[in-house]
């Protein structure tokens, strides 16, 4: 039992930090119902970004994402105003098409500037730990991935209960056309959501650099994970996206713990079939 | 102008047929490699489409199939000395039986929790495969049978799985079962009246996908001799499928057949560019997508109405 | 429906419906596919002759995972190939004359499957003489066996000789680089030997082809000679979390870290190791810090101290055969063109070339065979080492021991701290404990 403490620990801060990195998609999957493949990639675009000022201004990455944030509302508002809303229709596919483009085009890109070379944003944080009796150890960097990224879903619920913009959004995707009908502009709807989802992405980036490295092709590697997150949780629901992190990532870690580090990811996909088998549209979804 | 197409069709099809079937005769080398890339990816392909176009299954687990099978295949003929084309077979119906069993977890899922749940699932074999000595972990295989075939040989295969997975398409969709799909895709009430039916019609595409996507995967690792399960099971394989599926026309039969020329042509070309061949490769298929948003062949016929092999009984 | 029925029964009329069709066609395709096996090409082009240079064919991981090996072209191919044709070339006894080479390089993308489309590609398209590849079993494994099956000569580097002599024996491709068994097992143990130590190892190594050949390797060699294991299992790629792996080593008392990762998951890994409060004496890992900027990535103070294998350094007392530079000339060049740091693929990158120019010259000739005995032949110096090549088509390159440590010129440097088999390769550190 005493064994367990750690990893029981480490999965829950991690969860949160998983939930982050998928809450964006979740997002956008309720109100466009689009699946956003580039979601990883838009992440890692914002871990360069604030790579990039860090060295230019010296600060510490949290500090940049002040300024971060606001640029990935505008990059998410012009790819969904410009891209994404031309090819929305009855069909899923297409958008698919367009995202995976969108991807393959950032990562070339990034490798174009960036060079292959490893990155990461590193801050004093890194290493700190606080030890909690004899045996554990708290480290202070999940923390801060913890405490901001429940912080990040708690805004973004809010938001979308508790403002007029929100329930605005919801309205509209809830009944597109009597949407239309009233004469509200759906489409600008779904930039301003797709914006607000990149909001999130811009804080999972940063995030995700200062915990890991980066590099210009790590993002579908954080795709699955938000993949595996929404999916248990159910698409679309902001408290399932929290409660689906710490399912998959206790679910990983406990797996690693009882039956070896080799089978630690097939752990959190077993958990998460199972999930789906019991209940199809994830814990938290509607059908 | 549109009869005529129509009426010579046959004709134009056998053209093309006995065009293809005498490839290594008249062929350079590149000619016969070229061709073999492409129906390779054309069978695949039109899997794809069968399942996303027309059954309402939008997997993006297909390289589960691809990588099985392969793996099947290098297991035969290394550890057993199974003949290679029998054990291509072989890749095809283990890949069949691998759908079967996956249809018990992911067939109650709907839309995209079935899309996910597929890739979740080629995801899990990617684990299981780099975690299994008996395939020598992430190590791979290299495919060595003891008369290893001739080009000529692997050419014939490939031929021979796109020409089959062309007829096998255009024949569902003319039968019962591919109307019934059609008619759902068309009109969802129609769903709700005939459910069960439905419900057997797409487990029989995801069967016929699995097989026919299998039996291709293992040419494909004949031709390519070194398997390794990182990118045998990676998403990489279906992402070109949705490529050609969608640049080509989704829910056509010559969406797949033109995106695949297009797709082959364009790898091709753009690896001369090494450095933005993939920066080239996402701006073409956006761009595609912005004018055609139904795709090459799909624009084409809504506009013309011109279509080949129209599955449709007129 | 009205006009469909009459179609069909026109066609049926005129003799051709579709089932008895599908028959004749079927038939006629038999026909032609059999004599597709067995007839001889009639009408295929003669092989273009005329071509008034050589060509050599260069896939390279470009973009992708392991993009960091193929970073260095095209700056390492346009300055030999400048050099080889500087006075006109390579003489061909066929054309009486000598001619340039030229290079074409493509993108593997770091993957297996595009490496053998492409290196196919190369051969049947581009028709070239000569292969040249390096990095890795992604690269070099696959491009290995297209040579095989089209007959064309191959010269292979930078990826180690087990995984790759799994898809031997070779005909047509041959080798260098070092042995896991020979080489990094002396070498690793060498250095650990350095610090006093309680022999209790903890591997880390990934479930890739470096990480399973390695960990066997180890366990059956290390044992002898006197070395316990703590051994969890291979993880795969990305893994997020190793505090199942670090409580173990902690609990075992583990002094040495064992290693052979790609580079952000050692980052993971090595972080949480900080944060969790184990700290072995010597960490010595494989593959993932080859390369400064992976080094860099670590942050803070983690780089300082760990060991790694060196194949390559400016330190090498070696000298290119064709341009005569120094290892430490053609990493200063590289630094002075690009303002980066030296990395150990810079020369083998290098040496593939001196090793083409080599057999072309004592070839002097571009017809496969010739060329593939000039390849058998080869017997000399270069800015990696001697290659000779033995029976199995491969030749094993000098290797010794480094550690990083804090740099004057840049952030992180790799100095060499062992050297017993090779010790023409200057010292231009000590190993220290980590401890």
């Amino acid at each position: 039992m005493k064994g367990l403490l750690q990893p029981l620990l480490n999965g829950v801060l991690l969860g949160g930090l998983y939930a982050v990195i998928a809450i964006g998609m979740s997002t956008i999957f309720g109100i466009v119902k689009l699946v956003n493949l580039a979601h990883g990639d838009l992440m890692i675009l914002s871990g360069y970004l604030s790579l990039v000022l860090v060295t230019w201004l010296d600060v510490s990455p949290l500090v940049t994402l002040f300024l971060i944030v606001p640029i990935m509302f505008f990059v998410g508002f012009f790819i969904q105003g410009f891209l994404l809303n031309r090819v929305l229709g009855k069909e899923m596919e297409p958008p698919l098409l367009v995202a995976f483009g969108l991807s393959v085009i950032m990562q070339s890109f990034l490798l174009l500037i960036f060079t292959p070379d490893a990155r990461s944003l590193m801050t004093d944080l890194a290493v700190k730990t606080i030890p909690v009796g004899a045996t554990l150890n708290l480290p202070v960097l999940y923390l801060v991935d913890f405490l901001i990224g429940v912080g990040v879903i708690l805004a973004v619920y809010l938001f979308f209960r508790k403002t007029y913009m929100g329930r605005a959004i919801r309205a509209a995707s809830d009944d597109e056309e009597g949407a239309r009908l009233m004469g509200v502009d759906t489409r600008k709807i779904y930039a301003y959501a797709m914006g607000i989802a990149m909001m999130t992405a811009a804080v999972a980036g940063v995030l995700v650099g200062m915990t890991f490295t980066f590099y210009p092709h790590t993002g579908p590697q954080y795709l699955i994970i938000a993949f595996g997150v929404v999916i248990i949780g159910g698409l679309g629901s902001m408290k399932g996206c929290l409660a689906g992190g710490l399912i998959l990532a206790l679910a990983q870690l406990l797996g690693a713990h009882f039956a070896g580090p080799g089978y630690q990811l097939l752990f959190g996909y077993g958990v998460l079939l199972a999930v789906l088998g019991m209940r199809p549209q994830g814990l938290f979804g509607k059908i | 102008m549109e009869h005529r197409t129509l009426k010579y069709r046959w004709h134009i099809v056998g053209l093309l047929f006995a065009a293809f079937a005498t490839v290594p005769i008249w062929g350079s080398d590149y000619v016969v490699l070229f061709c073999l890339l492409y129906f390779l990816y054309l069978a695949m392909s039109q899997m794809w489409n069968l399942l996303a176009g027309y059954s309402g299954l939008l997997s993006l687990g297909q390289q589960a199939f691809i990588g099985f099978s392969g793996y099947t295949v290098a297991v035969l003929t290394n550890y057993h000395g199974v003949y290679i084309w029998l054990s291509v077979f072989i890749g095809g119906v283990f890949s069949a039986l691998l759908a079967l069993f996956m249809s018990l977890f992911i067939f109650r899922m709907r839309g995209i929790y079935f899309a996910i749940g597929t890739w979740i699932f080629a995801e899990m074999l990617l684990l299981g495969f780099s975690n299994w000595k008996y395939v020598k972990y992430g190590t791979g295989l290299f495919i060595r049978p003891a008369y290893p075939p001739s080009m000529t040989m692997i050419y014939y295969a490939a031929f021979m799985t796109g020409a089959v997975a062309l007829a096998v398409v255009y024949t569902i969709l003319r039968s019962r079962v591919g109307l019934g799909l059609m008619a759902m895709r068309d009109d969802e009430e129609v769903s709700e009246t005939m459910g069960v039916e439905i419900f057997r019609s797409k487990l029989f595409c995801f069967l016929v996908a699995a097989f026919i996507t299998g039996l291709t995967a293992g040419v494909l690792y004949v031709f390519q001799i070194f398997i390794q399960p990182y990118k045998a099971f990676a998403i990489d394989w279906t992402v070109v499928l949705v490529f050609i599926v969608i640049i080509g026309g989704i829910g056509t039969i010559e969406g797949p057949v033109v995106g695949t020329f297009i797709y082959v042509l364009l790898s091709q070309w753009l690896a001369e560019y090494a450095h933005i061949s993939l920066l080239l490769l996402g701006t073409i298929a956006i761009t595609i997508i912005l004018v055609a948003p139904k795709g090459i062949m799909g624009t084409l016929q809504e506009r013309t109405g011109f279509a080949i092999l129209s599955p449709r009984r007129v | 429906m009205n006009m469909g029925r009459k179609k069909l029964n026109r066609s049926r009329q005129r003799g051709i419906n579709r089932r008895e069709f599908m028959k004749k066609s079927a038939m006629a395709v038999g026909t032609a596919m059999t004599s597709g096996l067995v007839l001889p090409k009639v009408v295929k082009p003669a092989r273009a002759t005329s071509r008034d240079y050589i060509l050599i064919g260069r896939p390279n991981p470009t973009t992708g995972p392991i993009a960091s090996f193929g970073e260095p072209t095209p700056w390492v191919d346009d300055r030999a190939v400048a050099e080889i044709n500087r006075d006109g070339g390579i003489y061909l006894k066929e054309m009486g004359k000598k001619v340039p080479i030229k290079v074409k390089i493509l993108d593997t993308e770091s993957n297996p499957t595009k490496a053998g489309e492409i290196a196919s590609r190369l051969i049947v398209k581009d028709k070239v003489d000569l292969m040249v590849f390096y990095h890795t079993p992604d690269t070099v494994n696959p491009v290995s066996s297209i040579c095989e099956r089209y007959r064309v000569p191959g010269i292979s580097l930078d990826s180690p000789l087990e995984p790759w002599l799994e898809g031997g024996p070779y005909h047509w491709v041959y080798h260098a680089f070092w042995s896991v068994e020979k080489d990094i097992v002396p070498v690793y143990t060498g250095m650990w030997e350095e610090v006093k130590t309680n022999k209790v190892v903890g591997i880390l190594m990934a479930n890739d082809p470096d990480g399973v050949a390695w960990s066997a390797v180890f366990k059956k060699v290390g044992g002898a000679m006197g070395y316990s294991f703590v051994d969890l299992g291979r993880f795969p790629y990305f893994n997020k979390d190793f505090s199942a792996f670090i409580s173990a080593w902690k609990k075992e008392n583990v002094e040495i870290l064992l290693g052979n990762t790609i580079p952000p998951d050692f980052a993971t890994a090595w972080r949480q190791c900080q944060r969790l409060g184990f700290r072995p004496k010597v960490a010595t890992i494989g593959k993932a810090i080859l390369f400064p900027s992976a080094v860099g990535a670590l942050g803070g103070d983690l780089p300082n101290g760990l060991t790694t294998e060196i194949w390559w350094s400016p330190h090498h007392p070696f000298k290119s055969s064709l341009t005569g530079e120094s290892a430490k000339e053609l990493c200063d060049d590289w630094t002075k063109d690009t303002g980066k740091e030296w990395t150990q693929p810079i020369g083998y990158k290098h040496a593939g070339y001196e090793i083409a120019a080599d057999v072309l010259r004592r070839a002097g000739s571009i017809d496969k065979e010739t060329l593939r005995r000039a390849i058998a032949d080869t017997s000399m110096s270069t800015i990696v080492g001697p290659i000779t090549y033995n029976s199995e088509n491969y030749s094993r390159t000098p290797l010794v021991g480094g550690q990083w440590v804090k740099g004057t010129k840049f952030p992180w440097e790799l100095k060499i701290v062992y050297n017993k088999e090779h010790p023409y390769i200057p010292l231009t550190g000590t190993m220290v404990s980590m401890a």
